[in-house]
């Protein structure tokens, strides 16, 4: 075959589709790693219930130990999922034009402070109360599962304030506000499970 | 020669059974149903949890391609027709 019918064949083959991104690097990477973290959790919330169950038929709560503040925390949990309804606003609003989501990203950010700042005030009141990591198993389960949810809640509230500042500066990305997004969400919807697992 | 063949079948046998009467599983034989309850719940959890997680991403990840693909067709020119 000499080089010319060669180069009319290549010529003649169909352009291949233009390459498509189906999601982003940066979402994509973030959901792989909500993916660990939902496992850590459900590990962790499996071997609560275990050992709750073992309990059955004794006293749960432990003896000399405080009931977790059930009610107040309904009002942690409904400000943690408001935020995560007033972020998904933010992202249409971004759409639409990036300055409109300055104000929900801000109410997002807000409501999200609130909820790690109540429950640093609920663990103070615990721990006066006698709740401590080796007080019991409860108290250890307590604090690992809150605590490591706190972590995440903490880290995302970073991520959320990051984007806050790029935003007021004109630099956020959509693809970097949805990846903050994500973990956001992530540590919104992780918490009803661990309210009702652990709290109740 | 023969008693060598019977080998694999005692060997096979004895995988069958030896875990009847191995108990190693600690909760198998707890007499507290909440607690056996607990045990398998959870591991039925933790087994269809990341199965059902990377398999969500993946349907949706396919619905999201043929939706472009549509999309691409869609604004592609009809010249090949034309032709």
């Amino acid at each position: 075959m000499s080089s010319e019918s060669v180069a009319l064949s290549l010529d003649s083959r169909p352009s291949p589709r233009p390459r498509r991104r189906i999601l982003p690097d940066g979402v994509m990477g973030m959901l792989l790693f909500v993916f660990t973290e939902a496992m850590l959790f459900a590990g962790m919330i499996s071997a609560f219930i275990v050992v709750r169950s073992a309990a059955a038929g004794q006293m749960w709560p432990p003896y000399g130990q405080p009931r977790l503040p059930f009610e107040r925390t309904a009002i942690n949990t409904s400000a943690l999922l408001v935020s995560g309804v007033v972020l998904a606003f933010a992202q249409v609003a971004f759409r639409k034009s990036p300055k409109r989501a300055r104000i929900p990203l801000t109410i997002a950010i807000l409501l999200g402070g609130f909820f790690v700042g109540f429950q640093g005030v609920e663990w103070v009141a615990l721990l006066r109360q006698g709740l401590t990591l080796q007080s019991s198993t409860y108290g250890s389960f307590f604090y690992l599962i809150v605590g490591t949810h706190a972590v995440h809640a903490v880290a995302s509230l970073g991520g959320l304030v990051w984007a806050w500042t790029r935003l007021i500066r004109g630099r956020l990305t959509a693809t970097a506000f949805a990846t903050v997004q994500v973990f956001w969400y992530f540590v919104v919807l992780i918490w009803p499970v661990i309210y009702f697992r652990v709290y109740l | 020669m023969t008693s060598r063949r019977w080998i694999p079948v005692l060997v096979l046998l004895a995988l069958v059974a030896l875990p009847g009467v191995a108990h190693a599983c600690p909760v198998c034989f707890d007499p507290r149903d909440q607690n056996r309850a607990a045990f398998v719940t959870t591991a039925l959890a933790l087994t269809f949890l990341p199965l059902g997680m990377v398999g969500g991403v993946g349907v949706w990840l396919r619905k999201r391609l043929r939706r472009l693909d549509a999309e691409v067709d869609q604004d592609a020119p009809a010249s090949t027709d034309a032709e």
